[in-house]
């Protein structure tokens, strides 16, 4: 695989667990949007991360975030930014559209955007590339690798 | 001589799914005035060919996220009714306690993301976080207790797992109860700044004779699950006899039916029902229908979002009154059904053919399936609340349009979209919907 991480990635994921709160987001019956789900699994194994899995309804965890007082919140999505599968960036939360809502969906960054306010808090939003957010199950292969080498860079820090 | 003005508007948003608003004005002449649905039809009733009864609720649920609930209740019930299955006294109470869920998270998004910035004269929801922070996040926190109870309540906050033909896969035990309870008090207490809110809020004037069409019944229950199909026009019919009421019809510019009863066109949802059984309102919903100046028959469209919070207060307590008395009379696990026990013959299957008539919170949904022997559908019909509002909206926007041409292009491009608004359209369910384009006027 050719997504290793770059610096600025790792840079992020230096956790300061009494401080930090990741979030994830993500349906994991559309292939590659289950990249958060896949993520939370998988660091939920540590105690001492503070994690929330937003699904595709972040406003129901809003309020437990506010609640924990983060002063970082790293948010992993799935986000089409024109690269590789399994590619990581930083999105500037400006680029992220607000308009598109109903009652049937509340933009994630209209969400993250209450709890920074709230809790005073940074957020930073890693995207991650999907291949696929058609219906259907598992992730492919480029996204997992890239999952699998957050998840690593994360439990190293514990390990130990 | 009328000015000519043309406006147009790409997307009508706070609604859900797509569609145009097309106003066409020359010299002063309303000569075009379309609500085009532009949504591709989704052939669910084509999905259903050939499945099991059994498993028709967990497809239809999908027609809709907002309304999966009612979806459910309504394929249920359909379903139930072709193979002449009677639910028990308890299922139909955790059904009409699971649609009162369904309808306040539905009705309290509407009301505060969808209607209040326009009201408060913001574009969206997302300025009032500056503005308004402590109304967005009891909004966000009413609709999180929602999904709560209905985790609780049904295994899912959406798409609801338990709730099946012949009852449910999972009774709530005592600490259910208190848990839902608890969050249904909570849920109360965010009432009271909500209908103060309400109360200063002050919706535009229009008034437009229509039918409202909505479940009637001969109780004093106020009904969102079973009844009969009636109308503001003295009108009664069995749900079987729902064709009579929907009469539908194709227009070129929609995917969605246009639907007419006894007038060019009728309305159904919120405003309807209040109009409908306003008397069987439950005292304090009453009091405020009163106190927002809802009396049958209110013929103001705008007003549906008002009647919505009506409903909202008329939920809650009935809510709570179900709950205390399954608290004192107790859950009956042994009504438990058993998955997969019914498709090993457990409940008798027959050929027949059934309809589902349910209120969900844009109005009242049917669900017509008719069923072979083996308990296979071999044809089905689901006729969604937004595609019968589709004809009154045009008629109310028909009326509105001549009466503000004095206002500026914005402004009656603004009015015709909180027109829209007000019915909560839910666009994609239809499609079988907007952007506003006026052209001379």
């Amino acid at each position: 695989m050719s997504n290793s991480l770059t610096a600025e990635i790792l840079e992020v994921l230096k956790l300061r667990p009494d401080q930090d709160l990741i979030i994830t987001a993500g349906n994991s019956f559309r292939k590659d949007d289950g990249v958060g789900p896949y993520l939370s699994q998988k660091l939920s194994k540590l105690p001492q991360i503070r994690i929330l899995h937003g699904g595709d309804t972040p406003e129901n965890i809003m309020e437990e975030a506010i609640a924990m007082k983060p002063s970082r919140v790293l948010v992993f999505d799935a986000a089409d930014f024109g690269g590789r599968a399994g590619e990581t960036r930083i999105i500037p939360e400006h680029s992220i559209p607000q308009t598109a809502y109903s009652t049937h969906s509340i933009p994630l960054n209209v969400i993250t955007g209450i709890i920074a306010g709230e809790a005073h808090a940074e957020v930073i939003f890693i995207g991650i590339q999907p291949r696929s957010v058609e219906f259907g199950e598992g992730l492919s292969a480029e996204v997992k690798w890239t999952a699998d080498a957050i998840a690593e860079a994360v439990l190293r820090q514990f390990s130990g | 001589m009328g000015r000519n003005v043309k406006v147009n508007v790409e997307y009508l948003t706070r609604v859900e799914g797509h569609g145009n608003i097309v106003v066409n004005v020359k010299e002063g002449k309303l000569e075009e005035c379309r609500l085009d649905i532009v949504e591709a039809p989704r052939f669910f009733e084509g999905m259903l060919r050939g499945r099991s009864i059994f498993e028709a609720q967990h497809i239809t649920s999908r027609i809709c996220g907002i309304c999966s609930c009612g979806h459910t209740l309504a394929s249920i019930q359909a379903a139930e009714s072709a193979i002449g299955f009677t639910p028990s006294e308890q299922t139909r109470k955790l059904r009409k306690f699971l649609l009162h869920l369904e309808t306040l998270d539905s009705h309290i998004l509407h009301i505060y993301l969808l209607v209040a910035p326009d009201l408060l004269g913001v574009k969206s929801f997302v300025p009032l976080i500056n503005t308004h922070n402590e109304v967005v996040r009891r909004a966000l926190r009413m609709k999180k207790t929602c999904n709560d109870m209905c985790d609780i309540l049904v295994g899912r906050h959406v798409h609801p797992i338990s709730c099946i033909v012949g009852g449910f896969t999972k009774l709530p035990r005592p600490k259910d109860l208190d848990d839902m309870l608890a969050l249904l008090r909570k849920f109360e207490e965010d009432m009271k700044p909500t209908v103060d809110l309400a109360a200063t809020l002050k919706f535009p004037e229009f008034q437009r004779e229509t039918e409202y069409v909505g479940l009637v019944n001969d109780t004093e229950e106020y009904p969102f699950l079973e009844g009969d199909v009636g109308s503001t026009d003295g009108m009664r019919v069995k749900k079987e006899e729902y064709r009579k009421v929907t009469n539908e019809f194709v227009v070129p510019h929609s995917s969605a039916k246009h639907a007419k009863w006894n007038r060019s066109s009728y309305m159904v949802g919120a405003l309807a029902r209040v109009n409908l059984n306003y008397k069987k309102l439950l005292p304090r919903a009453k009091a405020l229908a009163d106190a927002l100046g809802i009396k049958p028959v209110t013929t103001n469209s705008y007003l549906n979002t008002a009647a919505q919070l009506v409903e909202c207060v008329h939920c809650v307590e009935d809510g709570i009154r179900i709950l205390e008395e399954f608290k004192t009379d107790g859950v009956n696990h042994g009504e438990l059904v058993t998955v997969g026990l019914n498709e090993r013959g457990t409940i008798p299957v027959k050929a027949g053919r059934g309809v589902g008539a349910v209120e969900v919170p844009r109005g009242i949904l049917f669900h017509d399936y008719e069923v072979d022997a083996t308990g296979k559908i071999v044809n089905a019909n689901c006729i969604i609340p937004t595609s019968q509002n589709c004809n009154n909206i045009e008629h109310d926007m028909r009326k509105l349009v001549p009466e503000i041409l004095d206002r500026s292009d914005e402004e009656i491009t603004h009015r015709l979209e909180m027109l829209v608004r007000a019915y909560d359209p839910c666009i994609s369910c239809s499609a079988h919907f907007l952007n506003v384009k006026f052209v001379n006027r």
